[in-house]
């Protein structure tokens, strides 16, 4: 009976030494991160079977478990993918929407004070400082789209580092997960229990993945862990892990994008990533970054093409048509890339044709089944089908045509990028400061000798990429002489007199002349010189044209006489109907018979800043998104586009982070130690072992008593 | 475990919430450090994406102010030298026109004339300088928009050629507002209407009486006709036979029949227009009558003051002086009518300068009371948010030590 007593106290003793180990291995790791508390698990030994019934024969620590909740290691590891992902896109995005915003870095302060130069322009046109400060200033803007690029591309490269180092942790990580995957086996082989330790450790391991990228996990039945990433592509299987790498995308060399090295070759799982800090990279790259740098390409075409237009408008210091005044980006800055694997050998060319039906989108043209398609990335929406090569195709503000090679092949694409990098080619091209056109080409001049008291005014100039200003640098042609036949009814001559063609194809309709009415009779009084010198001229004047419905210059087009409308006023250039020659001009008032207006080129006109002021009003000009904002508006959508985004993932982050807060705390409460706890688990053992000790005090004093008796 | 509704707390945990919190109360305290040190309410265009788009617009909106403004003190610094250099072409006329008047007196002789000649010579010079001004940067007043140009050069003939043209430049004051800054040297000095401003009555050089014509009167439908009034007698040869008149068109149609007996200073009334002759005409004399045409000014005062110095000594003389001063004098009232309208017009543009200057300011409060409404900080409630802020963190860091402190390991 004592030796039974014995065995039985010392299993106590034994089992509590054991309690208190776990205990102190709790207190031990009590900061260890993603340790599990552990516990002995004691249980009453096999009793011996006697006549007396089953006799308890002490305690056995049957296991060392873990306190482990599955289920909530699952969502600390969903909640700490989703919280890394927004951490990720959220610090990238605050870095464009700081640049955006920076009332000293952003675009908004360089492009007014752009336009005060225009305007200062406008004030003292023929001034030298005024066209230097001007021409400083447009660089100043351009110094600034190619600074926000810069740092676009900064970001860009940034991204494009983050990625590589984090493929790289990644491929530790599934390194590590598959070598504990084997310890943990091996450990089951000798001990038949699990590898608690071990588990954790590679928990951890998961979770450090999960806060790179989203991963997916199954547990076979000899406790082994296998890993999918992407679209179930297998990271770790057992204890072998394959490899992510990153590569250069497709088409464009700027961008990397991760892929799964695998034994048929690389899979490109970028898209996939959706959760981690490699998702939260995607997410920037693909919904702020690229955005934000098309945008700023956009506003950079918009000014180009819409300033260029009017600047073309002009007329410079020398007398001459104004030219581009910043460089030709939207015919330039498109990019089409061609995929690396095209078989055919097709290129294509993207210009800008409308800036105000630009968009910010990426295009994809595919050649598929013998059709080519138009995507449009942002929205993944074919815009166009075609069987036939893309011979000069306009869509949304581009013009497509093809600009060498004929051969295109089945899956053959194109990524096009119509405004990536024309925020970073934005620049002046007008060299000196005579060349800026701040004056209108046109001169309207009343004759000193009108009787009436009608004014001629020009009302816009809409072209002069037509033969009145391109047949002869410098000069209009021809000059065209307004002369009114009568109080109502006015012609359009050249000046040596002869009829201007204004209106194609005489019809029934046109107003025709009559000549005869005005060849009065010679003035019965002599050509007389009076005291003031002035020859006295014949009224109404004479006409010296033929017949009626004469083709004015052999080309079946009328001259006049027009109606003019003494109310309202008449455009006479061009007349209704009548051939536009890109010049628009109003008389206004009463002429009366015999009226001169002359139209010429306004050389000289150097004090003119009609141009410049329409320079200076493209500011508020709503010339781009469909003509509905100007620029300055343009870039405040992008400001807050980017603010609202950023304040979305700022406020995605902080429910994230609260969730892993909570799924933290609850992994905590389940496996957390508490090191209060553990002293009261200390003080409860070292109580067990001090009774069991006492117990076996009791048997060797019993055994005593028993060998005292036969002494 | 769970013990009844208590979560279990880790003593990672427990340290982790404490800290947690720390950092939380100092992230909120930093932040409202950021909104003092700036001022702003909005630090970045996350923070309010809708106001930071606004304030990027408001912003643009007082830069253009600012602009309108400065284009406004440039129109009116151009404007008032307009003004002024219009005021000195008011008082020259005046003195020309009382010239003409003294020169017209019969008790002048040719000597006096000469003197008065010189005077108008001079006066002349003084108002072409006035055509001539420039503005601080050298550029021409009245040159329209050939700035660069000196606008008006004599010619060979006496006259002056203009050299500038028609332009006018405008500047843009307000949104959609746009203001003249200049009157071309043609509108000022060469778009006056001669004769009475409706039509001319001249005499020929050829006249040999004394028939001083009056520069007339519209009093019906004048069409602008040129007429002629012809001089005669009904028996040519015969000098005691009584002077007629008759009127043609420039068609050679007869307006008044030929036969018309002249009576001195009686009224002759032909389409639409009324005038009358003193003197003694000739048979053979003529006076055309023709609708007014824009003159150079600055010939119209040369042809008068060379005509000054020509000496007189016959009664025909005197009537070309009479005929050319009565011409000139309408032509000085026309002038001066017409340089006071421009002045006026000047005045009415430094007004509207005014005007819309005032309205841009007040623009410009109301945007600045905006933008401030948006993105400047209410700075009391925000000093009352950082001592919050402050006592918060101190509580925290307070209740982190004090639970630190407690271990159950202390008690065995």
């Amino acid at each position: 009976m004592a030796g039974d007593l014995l065995g039985t106290s010392t299993s106590g003793v034994l089992a509590a030494q054991r309690a208190l180990s776990t205990t102190g291995h709790n207190i031990a790791n009590a900061t260890t991160e993603g340790f599990s508390r552990q516990r002995a698990d004691l249980e009453a030994r096999k009793p011996t079977l006697s006549g007396n019934g089953a006799i308890g024969t002490g305690v056995i620590v049957d296991n060392v478990s873990r306190y482990y909740d599955e289920f909530v290691v699952g969502e600390l590891r969903n909640t700490t993918s989703q919280s890394k992902f927004y951490d990720k896109a959220y610090d990238y995005t605050t870095q464009v929407d700081n640049l955006l915003a920076d009332p000293r870095a952003g675009l908004a302060p360089s492009l007014s004070d752009f336009f005060d130069s225009v305007n200062g322009l406008a004030n003292d046109p023929s001034s030298n400082s005024s066209r230097q400060v001007m021409l400083s200033s447009a660089r100043n803007l351009s110094d600034r789209f190619e600074f926000m690029n810069t740092r676009l591309d900064d970001l860009r490269t940034a991204t494009n580092g983050d990625m590589r180092v984090m493929v790289g942790q990644v491929n530790e990580l599934a390194k590590g997960v598959a070598e504990l995957n084997n310890a943990i086996v091996r450990s089951r082989e000798v001990t038949n229990k699990p590898a608690n330790d071990l588990l954790d450790q590679r928990d951890r391991l998961i979770e450090e993945l999960s806060e790179l990228i989203n991963v997916r996990t199954t547990i076979q039945e000899d406790d082994r862990m296998n890993v999918f990433v992407g679209n179930g592509q297998t990271l770790v299987v057992g204890d072998v892990a394959s490899k992510l790498d990153v590569q250069l995308n497709e088409f464009d060399p700027s961008a990397s994008e991760v892929v799964f090295v695998g034994a048929g070759g690389n899979t490109e799982i970028t898209q996939y990533l959706t959760g981690g800090a490699l998702g939260g990279l995607n997410k920037f790259r693909n919904e702020i970054l690229d955005p934000t740098q098309n945008e700023l390409g956009r506003i950079a075409i918009g000014i180009t093409k819409t300033f260029n237009e009017q600047h073309k408008l002009g007329m410079d210091l020398s007398n001459q048509l104004g030219e581009n005044f910043f460089s030709e980006i939207d015919t330039d800055s498109p990019n089409v890339l061609p995929s690396l694997k095209n078989k055919g050998d097709l290129q294509l060319k993207v210009e800008v044709t409308d800036a105000d039906k630009l968009t910010t989108s990426d295009y994809q043209l595919n050649y598929v089944q013998g059709q080519y398609e138009l995507l449009r990335l942002d929205d993944a929406k074919v815009i166009r089908r075609f069987s036939s090569p893309p011979q000069d195709f306009e869509e949304e503000g581009l013009r497509l045509t093809i600009k060498g090679g004929s051969n295109i092949q089945e899956l053959d694409k194109f990524i096009i990028q119509p405004t990536r990098r024309s925020a970073e080619l934005f620049d002046v091209e007008v060299g000196s400061i005579s060349n800026i056109a701040a004056a209108s080409p046109i001169r309207v001049e009343s004759d000193i000798d009108n009787l009436g008291d009608a004014e001629i005014e020009v009302t816009q100039i809409t072209s002069t990429d037509n033969p009145s200003f391109k047949t002869a640098a410098g000069s209009l042609s021809p000059p065209y002489v307004v002369r009114f036949v009568d109080d109502n009814n006015f012609e359009i001559l050249d000046n040596s007199g002869k009829p201007v063609r204004v209106k194609l194809d005489a019809s029934a309709d046109d107003p025709s002349i009559s000549l005869n009415e005005f060849k009065g009779a010679t003035p019965a009084v002599p050509a007389t010189e009076t005291e003031d010198g002035r020859a006295i001229p014949a009224v109404p004047p004479k006409h010296d044209r033929k017949e009626k419905g004469e083709q004015a210059d052999g080309l079946g087009g009328v001259a006049g006489p027009i109606p003019y409308n003494a109310k309202e006023g008449t455009e006479i250039l061009p007349i209704s109907g009548g051939i536009d020659r890109g010049i628009h001009i109003k008389v206004n008032g009463k002429p009366r018979a015999g009226d001169v207006f002359r139209i010429e080129f306004n050389t000289d006109g150097t004090s003119d800043n009609k141009n410049a002021l329409a320079l200076a009003q493209l500011q508020t000009k709503p010339t781009l998104m469909g003509g509905t904002a100007d620029y300055t508006q343009t870039y405040g959508q992008l400001v807050s586009r980017v603010g609202s985004t950023t304040h979305e993932l700022g406020l995605n982050r902080k429910a994230q982070s609260l969730l892993l807060d909570q799924a933290i705390e609850s992994r905590e409460a389940v496996s957390g130690v508490n090191l209060d706890e553990e002293a009261a688990e200390l003080i409860r053992y070292q109580n067990l072992y001090q009774a069991n000790a006492q117990v076996i005090a009791a048997a060797k004093q019993t055994f005593q008593v028993l060998l005292d008796a036969f002494r | 475990m769970h013990s009844g509704e208590h979560m279990r707390v880790s003593s990672n945990q427990f340290q982790k919430v404490a800290i947690d919190s720390m950092l939380d109360q100092q992230a909120k305290l930093s932040k409202v450090q950021e909104q003092v040190a700036t001022g702003k309410k909005i630090t970045k265009p996350s923070e309010d994406p809708v106001a930071a788009a606004r304030v990027v617009k408001l912003q643009d909106i007082l830069k253009t102010v600012d602009q309108f403004q400065s284009n406004i003190n440039s129109a009116r610094s151009r404007l008032t030298l307009e003004e002024s250099a219009l005021a000195d072409t008011v008082s020259i006329y005046h003195r020309i026109r009382e010239l003409t008047i003294q020169a017209n007196n019969a008790s002048q002789t040719n000597e006096t004339r000469g003197f008065i000649a010189e005077e108008m010579a001079q006066l002349l010079e003084e108002l072409v300088a006035l055509g001539n001004a420039t503005d601080s940067s050298g550029e021409f007043l009245f040159a329209g928009n050939k700035g660069k140009f000196k606008p008006f050069a004599k010619n060979a003939t006496g006259g002056y050629d203009y050299h500038g043209d028609d332009g006018r430049r405008k500047i843009q004051i307000g949104p959609g507002r746009q203001i003249s800054i200049n009157d071309s040297g043609s509108d000022v000095f060469r778009e006056i209407r001669d004769g009475n401003g409706t039509f001319a009555v001249l005499e020929s050089s050829r006249n040999r009486g004394t028939g001083v014509v009056d520069p007339g009167a519209v009093t019906g439908n004048y069409d602008l006709g040129t007429f002629a009034i012809v001089f005669d007698r009904k028996q040519s040869i015969d000098p005691n036979e009584p002077v007629t008149y008759s009127v043609v068109d420039d068609k050679g149609n007869q307006v008044i029949p030929p036969g018309q007996i002249f009576n001195d200073g009686n009224a002759i009334e032909f389409a639409g227009i009324h005038t009358f002759i003193k003197g003694e005409p000739e048979p053979g004399d003529y006076f055309v009558v023709r609708p007014s045409f824009h003159q150079d000014i600055f010939k119209t005062i040369h042809d008068f003051s060379e005509a000054l110095k020509v000496g007189r000594g016959t009664e025909a003389d005197f009537a070309a002086l009479n005929n050319h001063a009565n011409r000139i004098l309408v032509s000085m009232d026309t002038a001066l009518g017409s340089v006071l309208e421009t002045r006026a017009n000047v005045g009415a543009r430094l007004n509207a300068l005014e005007s819309q200057e005032n309205i841009n300011e007040s623009v410009r409060v109301e945007v600045r009371k905006i933008l401030s409404d948006v993105e400047d900080l209410d700075y009391a409630k925000a000093v009352s948010e950082l001592n919050l802020k402050l006592t918060g963190l101190q509580a925290s860091q307070k209740a982190f030590t004090r639970v630190q402190d407690i271990s159950l390991f202390d008690f065995i």
